[in-house]
C-alpha cells in the first residue's frame, strides 16, 4: 500500500495503518536497494512494468486474501527452505519466471516482510523513470470524460510528466475539486472556498467593530 | 445599547461582493503522531526549518522544528488536544511574527501577540519576526549611558547601562523579581520602553505583577508578555524571543532606549529542553539538548547599544527628521556621508564640522537605540555551578546575585555586593556616582574582612571598631523597600554622607529614618543643590562644598524616630 493513498479518507475507514513504514528510515533504504536491482534486472528484459504489476498484484490481491499468507512470508519460524518450496510451488505456473526469481532471492536473504516498502519503492521508482506522476484527485461528483480528458491535458502541461490519476468522489466537497500532486495541494473546492469567505468576513468584521465601536451600535432608546 | 443592523449588514455585503473565488495551492502534509505540543508530520517535503504552518482544520499554529528524512517534527503554538492523526498541516512560507508598537503597550499578551487582558483585540499591522538575528560589530556601539534602576546597591555596585546584558541569579524567594519590578517602575521619567516576559510562572504571581505595574503606573510604556506554567512547552519556548521582539521594534525603528525582563529562563530552558526530549533530540548534560546554549546566546546577543548616526546638516535643520542622506558632505559616489560610532563623531567634530560653517552635527533619527536585557535565573540551593546558570552567567556583562541568608536577616533586597559585578562597569554611571562608589566599595570591602573578627568577639582597637561601625551603616544605607526606586541624585547625597562618615553618630536602626528625612530636607530646603547636582551629574567641588554644608545644617535638625524600623 502506498502510503500516501493510506491519507486519503477510504484507508482511514477500514482502520488500515495510516503509516506503513514512514518513519522507519533503515527500512526504507533497505527496500530501495532491492527495487532497484529488481527493476534493473526485469529492464533488461524490458519487463519493468509487467513486473511491478505483479507486484502491485501480490500485495493488493493475494495477501489481504488471507491474512496467513503474510504471517507465513514473514515469519521468522519457517525455515528458508520450507518457504522457498512454497512460493515455486505457487507462483512457478502462475507468474513469469522474473517474478518468481525475485521472491526467491528476497526469501534467500530474509527480505520477505519488507515485501510491502519493496512493492512502494518499486512503484516510485518505475514511475520516476517513466516520467509519470501519481495524481490525487477528490471530486464533488464524478468526473465525467471530458473533464477527466481536460484535467489530464492540463496536468500534463504543467508538469511535462504523464499523470496517473486517482480519482475519488467525495461529497463533503460540495462542489469543484481538490487536485494533489505530490506535497502541493490545488484546492478549489467549493467547501475551501466558502470557508475562507467565512474566515474573512469574521477578520473583517472583528476589525471593523474593533476599530469603530459606535458605528454599529447606538444608545439611542436606552 | 441597539446593534444598526444595516452597518453590519453593508459590511458583509461589501466583503461578499468584494469575494473572489480563485484556486487556492497549498503545501501540505499530514499528522503521523502528535505528542505534548509537537506532532510529526509526513509530507511538507518543502518546509524549511523555523517556518510557520497551519493545522488547516483547527487554524493552529505550529513551527517546523526538525527536518528528518521522510517527516517533519513541528512545535504546536496552541491546543494540541484538537489535533487528531491524519490532520492537513500546510506550509505558510513565512516565519513566525508578532504584532509590536504602540497597540501592544499597557497591554499583557501572549507569546503570538494575542490579548490576555481582556481587553479586546490588538490592532495593529505592525509586525516583527519572533527570531531575528542580532546586530553585528559595525552596527552597534559601546554601552556608555546608565539605565537606572533606582536601586542603590545596583546603580552604586553594580551600574546596568543602557545595552547590556545584566543577569539576576539567586534562589527561590530572593526578590528576583522584586530587583527586576522595581527597575521598571523607575523608567517613569527616563523615557525607556519596557517589555516583562513572564514565563512558567504561576497566573496569579503574573496578575500580581501586573497589578503592582499598573499601580505604579508603569503600564504607560510595558509589555507584558505571559507565558504561563499552564501554557504550553512550546509557547513558553517562544515567549522571550517574542517579548525581545516586541522591544526590537522600537530599539531599530525609533531609535528608543528599551528594557526587556526575562522571567526566568531557567524555566524557559526547561521548556525548551522538554520540547527536544519529546522530539528526540539528544540529551546532553542534565538531560539538556545540545543547543540550549545557543538558545540563550542567541536571545541575550539581541541586546544591544545600535551605534548612533550623525551628519552635517545646516543649522536650521529639523533636528526631528535627519535622514542618512542629510549630510552635506558627500563622498565620491554622491551619497551623503554618515558618521556612525563615537569615535567617528569625534572625527567628524575635530576635523570635519569646522569646513561647514553655520552647520551642525545632527544624530539620524531612528539610530541609537538600544536594548538591556535582564534575564533572570534561578538557582537551587545556591547551586550557581548548574549548567543553565554557568551558561547564562557567561553570555551576560554581569550578574547580581541574591543570598537567602541576606534577605532572611533583613538585607533587601538581598544582594550580595561582593560577588555581584558587572563587567560594563563605571563607564554606566553618572559622574557623581563614580566619584563616591570608589569609596562605597572600600568602605564594604574593609567591613566584610573584619565582619568575622567582630563575631568572635574579641577586643577591637578603635579604627578596626569605627570601620566596623562604618560598615554597619553602609549596609543599612544599602537597604530599600520595594516598590520604592530612588533618583540617583539622592542616591549621590546619602551614599555621600554615609561615606563620609556623617551617619557614623547616627545609631544603626535610625539610619532609615535619617536618610529619610534628609532626603525631605534636601528637597524642600536645599532644592538648589539637589537641582545643581541634577543638572551637573557630577560632584565639583563647588557643589560638594555646598552638600557638606546643608549636611551639617541637616544633623543638628534630625529627629531620631520612634518606632522601629519596618
Amino acid at each position: 500500500m502506498n502510503s500516501r493513498d493510506a491519507h486519503l479518507p477510504d484507508a482511514r475507514a477500514d482502520r488500515a495503518p495510516l503509516h506503513p513504514t514512514v518513519l522507519d528510515v533503515g527500512t526504507q533504504r533497505v527496500a530501495k536497494v532491492y527495487a532497484e536491482a529488481i527493476l534493473r534486472a526485469a529492464q533488461a528484459s524490458n519487463q519493468g512494468d509487467e513486473i511491478l504489476e505483479e507486484f502491485e498484484s501480490l500485495v493488493k490481491d493475494v495477501l489481504p486474501a488471507d491474512p496467513r499468507w503474510e504471517a507465513f512470508l514473514s515469519s521468522g519460524v519457517i525455515g528458508q527452505h520450507a518457504k522457498a518450496q512454497a512460493l515455486r510451488s505457487v507462483f512457478s505456473s502462475r507468474a513469469s519466471p522474473l517474478f518468481v526469481q525475485a521472491l526467491l532471492v528476497l526469501n534467500d536473504h530474509g527480505r520477505l516482510n519488507l515485501l510491502r516498502p519493496i512493492v512502494a519503492a518499486c512503484r516510485e521508482l518505475r514511475d520516476q523513470q517513466a516520467g509519470r506522476m501519481r495524481v490525487q484527485v477528490r471530486s464533488a461528483i464524478p468526473l465525467p470524460d471530458d473533464q477527466h480528458a481536460q484535467l489530464l491535458q492540463q496536468l500534463r502541461q504543467t508538469f511535462h510528466k504523464e499523470p496517473l490519476l486517482e480519482v475519488q468522489v467525495d461529497h463533503d466537497l460540495l462542489g469543484g475539486m481538490v487536485v494533489q500532486v505530490g506535497d502541493w495541494l490545488y484546492d478549489h473546492s467549493v467547501r475551501t472556498q466558502l470557508e475562507s469567505l467565512r474566515d474573512q468576513i469574521i477578520a473583517r468584521s472583528s476589525y471593523e467593530i474593533q476599530s469603530g465601536r459606535d458605528r454599529f451600535c447606538t444608545t439611542d432608546g436606552n | 445599547m441597539r446593534f444598526k443592523a444595516d452597518e453590519i449588514v453593508s459590511v458583509l455585503q461589501t466583503e461578499i461582493s468584494q469575494y473572489g473565488a480563485q484556486l487556492e495551492a497549498r503545501e501540505v502534509g499530514r499528522v503521523l503522531e502528535v505528542g505534548d505540543g509537537i506532532a510529526r508530520i509526513y509530507g511538507l517535503s518543502g518546509v524549511m526549518a523555523g517556518e510557520m504552518v497551519e493545522f488547516t482544520r483547527t487554524k493552529v499554529r505550529g513551527l517546523a522544528f526538525n527536518l528528518e528524512e521522510n517527516s517533519v517534527g513541528l512545535i504546536i503554538l496552541g491546543d494540541y488536544l484538537e489535533i487528531a492523526e491524519g490532520d492537513e498541516v500546510r506550509a505558510t512560507g513565512e516565519l513566525l511574527r508578532v504584532p509590536v508598537g504602540d497597540a501592544v503597550i499597557g497591554r499583557a499578551v501572549d507569546p503570538l501577540g494575542n490579548p490576555r487582558d481582556g481587553k479586546g483585540a490588538i490592532l495593529t499591522s505592525a509586525t516583527r519576526p519572533v527570531e531575528s538575528i542580532a546586530p553585528g560589530v559595525a552596527g552597534r556601539q559601546p554601552v556608555n549611558v546608565p539605565l537606572q534602576t533606582g536601586i542603590k546597591a545596583i546603580d552604586s555596585m553594580t551600574p546596568i547601562g543602557r545595552g547590556q546584558r545584566e543577569l539576576i541569579i539567586g534562589d527561590r524567594k530572593t526578590g528576583k523579581t522584586a530587583i527586576a519590578i522595581d527597575t521598571i517602575i523607575n523608567q517613569r521619567d527616563e523615557n525607556v520602553i519596557c517589555v516583562y516576559v513572564a514565563i512558567g510562572q504561576k497566573e496569579s504571581t503574573v496578575a500580581g505583577v501586573i497589578e503592582s505595574l499598573r499601580a505604579h503606573g508603569a503600564m504607560d510604556y510595558t509589555v507584558v508578555v505571559v507565558a504561563s506554567a499552564a501554557d504550553p512547552a512550546p509557547l513558553q519556548y517562544i515567549a522571550p524571543y517574542a517579548g525581545c521582539a516586541m522591544a526590537e521594534y522600537y530599539m531599530y525603528e525609533q531609535g528608543r532606549d528599551t528594557l526587556c525582563v526575562y522571567d526566568d529562563l531557567t524555566k524557559q530552558a526547561a521548556a525548551y529542553r522538554q520540547l527536544s526530549l519529546l522530539m528526540r533530540r539528544p540529551p546532553g548534560r542534565e538531560a539538556y539538548p545540545g543547543d540550549i546554549f545557543y538558545a540563550h546566546s542567541r536571545l541575550l546577543e539581541r541586546s544591544a547599544k545600535i551605534a548612533e548616526r550623525w551628519v552635517i546638516v545646516p543649522t536650521d535643520a529639523d533636528a526631528s527628521k535627519v535622514g542618512a542622506d542629510w549630510g552635506v558632505n558627500r563622498k565620491p559616489d554622491g551619497t551623503g556621508v554618515v558618521y556612525v560610532g563615537p569615535l567617528d563623531k569625534e572625527h567628524a567634530e575635530k576635523h570635519d564640522l569646522p569646513k561647514y560653517p553655520g552647520h551642525k552635527l545632527a544624530k539620524v533619527v531612528g539610530s541609537g537605540g538600544s536594548l538591556t536585557a535582564l534575564p533572570i535565573i534561578e538557582t537551587l540551593e545556591g547551586e550557581v555551578s548548574a549548567y543553565i546558570p554557568t551558561n547564562v552567567i557567561s553570555i551576560t556583562d554581569g550578574q547580581i546575585y541574591l543570598q537567602p541568608d541576606l534577605f532572611f536577616a533583613g538585607v533587601r533586597p538581598a544582594i550580595d555586593v561582593g560577588i555581584s559585578v558587572s563587567r560594563v562597569g563605571g563607564k554606566a554611571q553618572i559622574p557623581a556616582m563614580k566619584q563616591i562608589a570608589g569609596g562605597l566599595r572600600l568602605d564594604l570591602a574593609a567591613f566584610r574582612e573584619l565582619e568575622a573578627f567582630a563575631q568572635l568577639g574579641t577586643e577591637l582597637d578603635k579604627a578596626t571598631q569605627s570601620q566596623l561601625d562604618r560598615g554597619y551603616r553602609m549596609v543599612e544605607i544599602l537597604k530599600q523597600p520595594q516598590f520604592k526606586p530612588m533618583n540617583v541624585v539622592d542616591q549621590v547625597m546619602v551614599i555621600y554622607a554615609g561615606t563620609k562618615g556623617y551617619l557614623d553618630k547616627v545609631p544603626i536602626k535610625q539610619v532609615a529614618a535619617w536618610e529619610e528625612q534628609f532626603l525631605r530636607y534636601m528637597r524642600e530646603q536645599k532644592s538648589d543643590v539637589r537641582t545643581t547636582l541634577l543638572k551637573e551629574r557630577k560632584l565639583t567641588k563647588e557643589i560638594e562644598q555646598q552638600l557638606v554644608a546643608a549636611i551639617q545644617g541637616f544633623q543638628a535638625q534630625f529627629k531620631p524616630a520612634t518606632g522601629e524600623r519596618v
